[in-house]
């Protein structure tokens, strides 16, 4: 039988919620010591529940629990530090990294490092308005926290260094290797491997180029599941036009 | 001890309304075959015409079995001004406590990007050919105040002010009564930051 679990004041930010039953929500938390968690938080949508207002994406929290499953209760929660309020394109863009979280790491495991970068990204998102650099640094780091590094220093099996002015292919699974001329969906200058490897994206041209890197990395490492996002941010930019 | 298969059918059927479970639907059914037989073939009929019969208005999407509902067919409301909401029961919140005279349109939800819950799922599409085919000035975005409400409403502002029409949100802050030393620290920010000059 497995024993009951009561955590106390952890900090926590919600990445998703979404009703469940009369008056409840059932909560995908992360977490700084314990890592991706899911909570239920029982009457939290009644007009006099004391987490009205507080159970939000996006508000640094201090929350306590108990466990006995792997589906928690939430006992206690308050917010911790100023409210950061997310607006347009930085709050979609907010969901994104939610999303992220959600499907690129297991439950239950703890990821002290995300959760800084986590926090650290969506303070920066509130702030500035050059929101895709951060997006791809936040990339870059957490497909390095969870064990995915990007080897972008030299040719695969090899200490070959890129050079600016020939042509790699990244291939998800093994790193880079050099191509004949720049055809295909993951081909790259050596100039803008390079800048991507120094994350500077100060030029147009290598932003895009880290995107559509990044782009593919990822769905790679989501093995099929697709991000919901993503097909929202489209739909949206096709109805802008 | 089991019920008859009827019976058993009818307490299953009733467990698909919200907030009912298998006693609940287990006490309805008894009081229905019990005490309120008429009822119980009132229920039954309206609930079948209902559900073949009420599709949306054209034009705000509130749930009606005719073309244009009540509010959009009306004569005497200001048809230059629409209010935007994420459900039907807000439209009769607004029309019961505002003395709002334009017409709505109802999105049936808010943006959710990580359900993928997006522009097109919300019948925006629709609001957009009322921006362009129909003289609207003023956009009155009712939105609940959630994390979603306010993705929508930023959606909703960017989109009229495409086709320049003044978009505004409902104010949120301190309830009517309410003393600050009670209220929650969001609500209380956004009061704070949402303050305007006394006229």
């Amino acid at each position: 039988m497995s024993t009951k679990k009561r955590i106390q004041n952890q900090s926590a930010w919600i990445l998703h919620h979404r009703p469940f039953s009369n008056s409840s929500m059932i909560l995908e938390i992360m977490t700084c010591e314990y890592g991706r968690i899911s909570l239920i938080a029982k009457g939290s949508r009644s007009a006099k529940s004391k987490f009205r207002g507080i159970l939000r994406p996006f508000m640094p929290l201090s929350i306590s629990w108990f466990s006995r499953t792997n589906l928690g209760t939430l006992t206690e929660a308050e917010i911790q530090g100023a409210p950061i309020s997310l607006a347009g394109d930085a709050l979609i863009s907010g969901y994104y990294i939610n999303e992220l979280l959600l499907k690129l790491l297991y439950k239950d495991d703890p990821h002290y490092e995300v959760f800084s970068l986590y926090s650290e990204t969506i303070k920066k998102l509130s702030l500035t308005s050059q929101i895709a650099p951060l997006l791809r640094q936040f990339e870059i780091k957490l497909l390095e926290l969870i064990g995915y590094a990007l080897n972008l220093r030299e040719v695969v099996n090899s200490q070959i260094p890129i050079d600016s002015l020939s042509y790699y292919e990244y291939k998800p699974e093994v790193g880079l290797v050099v191509v004949q001329n720049n055809e295909g969906a993951m081909t790259f200058l050596g100039s803008q491997i390079r800048s991507i490897q120094q994350q500077n994206f100060e030029c147009e041209d290598t932003l895009r180029c880290a995107n559509r890197l990044l782009k593919k990395i990822i769905s790679y490492q989501l093995g099929g599941k697709k991000l919901m996002t993503r097909k929202v941010i489209e739909e949206m930019k096709r109805n802008e036009k | 001890m089991s019920y008859s298969p009827l019976l058993i059918n009818l307490i299953e059927a009733l467990r698909c309304m919200p907030g009912i479970g298998r006693k609940s639907a287990q006490r309805i059914a008894f009081h229905l075959l019990e005490r309120d037989r008429e009822g119980a073939k009132i229920l039954s009929t309206s609930l079948m015409a209902a559900a073949n019969d009420i599709g949306h208005c054209q034009k705000c999407r509130m749930f009606t079995e005719v073309e244009l509902c009540n509010i959009c067919s009306a004569s005497g409301r200001d048809e230059k001004s629409i209010c935007v909401v994420e459900s039907p029961a807000d439209v009769m919140a607004l029309e019961d406590a505002t003395g709002y005279r334009g017409m709505y349109f109802i999105l049936m939800g808010h943006l959710s990007p990580i359900d993928g819950i997006g522009p097109d799922d919300l019948g925006l599409e629709q609001l957009e050919i009322r921006f362009k085919e129909e003289e609207i000035s003023e956009l009155i975005i009712a939105t609940n105040s959630t994390v979603e409400g306010d993705a929508t409403a930023h959606y909703l502002a960017e989109m009229a002010s495409r086709y320049d029409i003044g978009a505004s949100r409902i104010a949120h802050g301190i309830p009517l009564g309410g003393e600050l030393e009670y209220v929650d620290g969001g609500t209380l920010s956004h009061a704070f930051f949402g303050r305007r000059v006394i006229e």
